[in-house]
C-alpha cells in the first residue's frame, strides 16, 4: 500500500515538475518580444499548457490515484471490519470471561458450602467416635472394677472357706471316734445299695 | 510286648491252679509277698535278673528265696521257672495280669478300700455286699489303711471312685463355701 502511494505521488511530482520546467523556460524566453503579443500568446500558451497539463494528469495520474483512494477505501473499510471483528471478539472474550467468573463464583460458592458440610460432617463423625471411645473405655474400666472386685469377693470366700474348713477338719481330728467310724461304714453302705 | 509276655505266663499259671482247684487269693497274695520280697532287696532282684549270673547259681538263689516265705508247692515252681527263664523283671506284670485273669475266671471284680481306721472283717464283709449288690458281681476288696482321709472310706471300683471320707466331704463343703 505504501508503496502505490509513493508510485503515484511520484508520477504527480515528475509531471508537475516538467510542466513548471516548460513553463519557466517559456517564461524566461518571452522578454525578448513584445509586451501585447507575448502577454496573449502566454495567456493562451497557459491556458494550452493547463489543458495539456490537465489531461497529462488526468492521463498518468488519474487511474492511480483513482486506485490509490479505491484501494484506500478498501484498506479502511477492512480495518474497520477487523477493528469491528477484534471489538466483537473482545467484547465477546468479555461476556464469557464475565461468565466464567460469575460460574467461579458460583463454584467458589458450591465448594465453600461443600467444604463446610464436610467439615461439619467430619466433626460429627469424630465427636461420635469419640464418645463411643470414652463409652467403650469406660465400660472396660467397669468390667476391669467389677472382676477385681469379683476377683477379691472369691479369694475372700475361698481364704474363708479354707479357714473354715480346716478348723472343721481340725475339730474333727480330735474328737472323731471308732463309733463315728462305725456309723460312717454303715451311712456308706445304705448309701452304696442305694446307688442305682 | 512284655506285657503279652507276662499275661501269657499268668494265664499259665491261672490254668494251672484251676486245674488243680487252687486258691486264686492265696496264689495271688504269695506272689505279692515274692514280689515285695525283691523289691525290699535290689541286689536280690539284680541277682536273680541278670543273664550274666549262671543259671545255676540263680536257681540256687531262687531256692532260698522260695524256701523261706512258705509258698505253695505250684507258687515255689512258678517262681522257679521266672528265675530259671530270667523272668523275674516281669514279676510285677504278671501279678497285675494273674489277678485280671483270676477275677475273669472266677467272674468277680476287684476293689481297693482306703479307710481311716482298720476295718474289721465283718465291716469289710458287709462293704463287699454292698458293692455286689451294686455290679452283680463278687467284690474282692482290698484294704489301705490311709489316715489322710480321717474317718470313713473311700473305695475304688470298675474305675469309678465312691468317697465315702471325712476328707472328701470336707472338700465337697469348701467348693460349696467358695461357689457361695
Amino acid at each position: 500500500m505504501g508503496v502505490v502511494r509513493m508510485g503515484v505521488w511520484g508520477r504527480v511530482f515528475t509531471v508537475l515538475l516538467l510542466v513548471l520546467l516548460w513553463t519557466g523556460l517559456v517564461w524566461a524566453s518571452g522578454g525578448e518580444g513584445g509586451e501585447h503579443h507575448v502577454s496573449f500568446m502566454m495567456e493562451a500558451f497557459r491556458v494550452i499548457n493547463f489543458v495539456v497539463f490537465a489531461f497529462l494528469l488526468y492521463k498518468f495520474v488519474g487511474q492511480p490515484v483513482k486506485n490509490y483512494f479505491k484501494e484506500r477505501v478498501h484498506t479502511i473499510e477492512l480495518a474497520l471490519k477487523e477493528a469491528r471483528e477484534t471489538r466483537e471478539e473482545a467484547e465477546k472474550r468479555a461476556q464469557e470471561y464475565a461468565a466464567k467468573l460469575k460460574n467461579a463464583e458460583v463454584e467458589l460458592k458450591d465448594m465453600l458450602y461443600q467444604a463446610e458440610r464436610e467439615r461439619d460432617e467430619q466433626m460429627r463423625r469424630i465427636r461420635e467416635e469419640t464418645e463411643k471411645m470414652v463409652q467403650r473405655i469406660r465400660e472396660q474400666a467397669e468390667a476391669a472394677a467389677n472382676l477385681e472386685v469379683k476377683k477379691a469377693r472369691l479369694e475372700l470366700q475361698r481364704e474363708a472357706a479354707e479357714l473354715a474348713v480346716n478348723m472343721a477338719e481340725g475339730l474333727i481330728k480330735e474328737n472323731f471316734t471308732d463309733e463315728d467310724q462305725q456309723r460312717l461304714l454303715s451311712e456308706y453302705a445304705t448309701k452304696i445299695k442305694g446307688v442305682h | 510286648m512284655s506285657r503279652a509276655l507276662a499275661r501269657r505266663y499268668a494265664k499259665a499259671l491261672v490254668e494251672n491252679l484251676m486245674e488243680h482247684k487252687e486258691d486264686f487269693e492265696d496264689a495271688l497274695a504269695q506272689l505279692r509277698r515274692v514280689s515285695d520280697i525283691l523289691r525290699a532287696n535290689p541286689k536280690l532282684y539284680r541277682y536273680l535278673s541278670q543273664p550274666v549270673v549262671p543259671r545255676r547259681n540263680r536257681l540256687e538263689m531262687g531256692k532260698i528265696l522260695v524256701g523261706d516265705l512258705g509258698l505253695s508247692p505250684r507258687i515255689k515252681n512258678f517262681v522257679l521257672v521266672l528265675v530259671e527263664k530270667e523272668r523275674v523283671p516281669l514279676l510285677d506284670i504278671i501279678v497285675e495280669e494273674f489277678r485280671k485273669l483270676a477275677d475273669e475266671a472266677l467272674g468277680q471284680v476287684r476293689g481297693k478300700v482306703r479307710t481311716a481306721r482298720p476295718l474289721s472283717s465283718k465291716e469289710l464283709e458287709v462293704l463287699s455286699k454292698s458293692f455286689q449288690d451294686l455290679v452283680g458281681k463278687k467284690v474282692v476288696l482290698e484294704v489301705e489303711e490311709d489316715p489322710s482321709i480321717i474317718g470313713g472310706v473311700v473305695t475304688l471300683l470298675g474305675g469309678v471312685v465312691f468317697d465315702g471320707s471325712i476328707k472328701g466331704n470336707l472338700e465337697q463343703i469348701r467348693e460349696k463355701l467358695i461357689e457361695g
